[in-house]
């Protein structure tokens, strides 16, 4: 997390979408601002982009407090998908709660998914956070084209792993609320674990939940 | 190294109002509302602190939520003399205009602090990684530099090694060879030495017999036959022949008892018998050596022993007469007329001093240093392997001595192998 405050109640929470190139990261953070009611929802921060690739990373910030008074900012982030960036993926990956990685699920993307996985893995390790106990969920975004990899597949692959997974297609709209709502569980799962947020500070999972991922309407 | 000191900026980090806030800019904002009609403008954080303000308040003020990323962080105030739409949409536009400039140093902050953090964490990573690509480029330059030389050194040992080995399969060879010769020798040497004894008795009686009967028998045969005797112990020449047998006799008795000395030096040489270090007369070492080298000493080459009283070693005998034999063997290949060889023994301090002198031309001073080199040599190819004086050099070595070399300047070489007696003689 990045901070913590006990005195002023207050947390502040990072969510980070990973994954390689032109998976749909970006996608993923407009049409959450675009689904999610305003309400607490600050405005997605889409910093200087060249040919429309994310060169630092997106912000969209959340804002929530629970009916105890204790506030919670959430921060979802993505990361540039580019190779030549790792540098700025290692310095957004630093203290996160969650990851959510969008795979590309074109046929003939597997082999940049394995490698932007195995990078993750790397720079895992390298900003001190362990892979099988960060919070972790795995879209397979792009649904909606033509020449992607069967669900089975993904299932028979990633299944064994045990991590969720979330079919989506950004672009479209769906499973992009989905894709959110299970990370969010996770990490604050996660959190609780730690700062015993519900017994301690009065933070009820589902009333936090609901509250950030309420659609506008 | 420790990525958490390098990322001392964490990417999110929340900021308060009073960071995002260019104190002149909203000043300037809070005087453009003044002009509009308002009677005074003040934006204050989430705490009631005073951040930047203008003109007076006034009982018809409205209030506007400002918000750093959904969290509502401050207010701005905007009075009026009157209430009304007038104060309704300044505050409007001033706090558009707050959130709009908020929203824009948010933007400005995170790109410049981000784009700090990775390149200094970047520089820090090429940085390092170009020291340890220094380290590892200077090991390489070692590494080149060192390795013609070492294969040189690796080399060297390899041959020596081999040259020790195929030494002492030779050395196993002659022996195995020794004790087989040994055992088949001395089983014929052994009887005919006896025979030879026996076959002298045999002469003895039969030279008793014709004796008796010349000076028993002669008178009385009739002179007719005497006459015909006489002629036939002329014309077998037996008075030659009473003489001759005993020398004869003494001569192949001789013989075989060189043949059992030298079996016996052979087997005593090989030290096919003994295995590691043993109390060892170096003199009759010397000796059983030449004995070995008999057939190899021309006519005329004069042999001189010169062996003084000396105290046992405790050593390998076999590595000795090694040594003794390759360095003889070397001065009898000389081909010196009127070769003559010194052997002297004798003992100095807590050294025993062998040395072996020849008068042959010498060895010239600049091959002084490399005759002890593996596979140097001065013979035709094929003549000389180049190992024997190496052999000797190591075999002395291993019985913790060392051979010196010196060319007096009347001619001739002299080896001196100088062995520690160990201190306690055994």
């Amino acid at each position: 997390m990045i901070e913590f405050d006990e005195q002023a109640k207050k947390l502040v929470v990072k969510l980070v979408y990973y994954g390689p190139a032109l998976s749909g990261k970006t996608t993923n953070l407009l049409t959450l601002h675009d689904q999610l009611c305003n309400e607490g929802r600050g405005d997605l921060m889409v910093l200087d982009t060249v040919d429309d690739r994310t060169i630092f990373f997106d912000l969209l910030p959340l804002f929530y407090v629970a009916p105890s008074g204790f506030r919670i900012k959430l921060k979802v982030f993505t990361v540039p998908g580019q190779v030549r960036h790792d540098a700025t993926r290692k310095a957004v990956l630093q203290r996160a709660d969650g990851i959510v990685f969008v795979a590309d699920s074109q046929k003939g993307q597997m082999g940049n998914n394995a490698e932007s996985f195995a990078n993750l893995e790397k720079n895992l390790a390298v900003v001190g956070l362990d892979i099988d106990k960060v919070p972790l969920v795995i879209q397979f975004n792009k649904r909606d084209l033509p020449d992607v990899i069967s669900e089975d597949d993904v299932q028979a692959t990633w299944g064994p792993t045990g991590l969720p997974l979330v079919m989506a297609s950004a672009l479209n709209g769906y499973g992009v609320v989905e894709t959110y709502s299970q990370i969010l569980t996770l990490a604050f799962d996660a959190l609780d674990a730690r700062l015993e947020l519900t017994s301690r500070f009065g933070v009820e999972r589902a009333d936090f939940v609901s509250s950030v991922t309420r659609i506008s309407v | 190294m420790n990525m958490d000191r390098k990322l001392d900026f964490i990417i999110g980090e929340d900021k308060n109002l009073a960071q995002l806030l260019n104190a002149s800019e909203a000043l300037m904002l809070l005087d453009g509302a003044l002009r509009a009609g308002a009677c005074g403008a003040e934006i204050t954080d989430s705490s009631g602190v005073l951040l930047a303000g203008r003109g007076v308040e006034s009982p018809h003020t409205v209030r506007r939520i400002i918000s750093v990323e959904g969290e509502p962080s401050g207010t701005v105030a905007v009075s009026a003399l009157a209430p009304g739409s007038t104060v309704e949409g300044i505050a409007d536009m001033l706090h558009a205009a707050l959130q709009t400039l908020i929203n824009g140093a948010m933007k400005r902050m995170l790109t410049s602090e981000a784009h700090t953090t990775i390149v200094n964490q970047s520089y820090d990573e090429l940085l390092e990684t170009n020291r340890r690509l220094g380290v590892s480029e200077q090991q390489f330059r070692e590494l080149a530099a060192t390795l013609e030389i070492k294969v040189r050194e690796r080399t060297e040992e390899l041959n020596r090694a081999y040259a020790v080995m195929l030494q002492k399969e030779k050395l196993a060879a002659i022996g195995g060879l020794a004790a087989g010769m040994a055992h088949e020798i001395n089983n014929p040497i052994g009887f005919v030495t006896s025979n030879l004894h026996t076959l002298a008795k045999y002469a003895a009686k039969l030279k008793e017999m014709l004796e008796f009967y010349r000076l028993t028998c002669e008178p009385a045969i009739p002179e007719d036959l005497a006459r015909q005797v006489e002629n036939r112990w002329r014309e077998l020449k037996i008075a030659f022949v009473f003489t001759d047998i005993d020398g004869l006799v003494k001569q192949s008795l001789d013989g075989a008892e060189r043949v059992q000395k030298l079996v016996a030096d052979m087997k005593g040489f090989s030290h096919v018998d003994e295995a590691g270090p043993t109390s060892t007369d170096i003199n009759l070492e010397l000796e059983q050596t030449l004995s070995v080298l008999q057939h190899e000493i021309r006519q005329g080459t004069i042999i001189n022993r010169d062996f003084g009283q000396l105290p046992k070693v405790f050593l390998n005998p076999s590595l000795l007469s090694q040594a003794f034999l390759q360095i003889i063997q070397n001065a009898l290949q000389l081909k010196t007329p009127n070769l003559t060889i010194v052997l002297k023994t004798c003992q100095q301090g807590d050294n025993v001093l062998v040395h072996i002198a020849d008068n042959g031309p010498g060895i010239p001073s600049d091959i002084r240093d490399r005759i002890f080199e593996p596979f140097f040599t001065t013979k035709d190819v094929g003549q000389g392997t180049g190992m024997g004086l190496t052999v000797a050099d190591q075999a002395i070595q291993a019985c913790g001595g060392n051979i010196a070399i010196t060319c007096p300047p009347d001619g001739g070489t002299v080896f001196t192998v100088s062995i520690p007696t160990g201190g306690t003689p055994l």
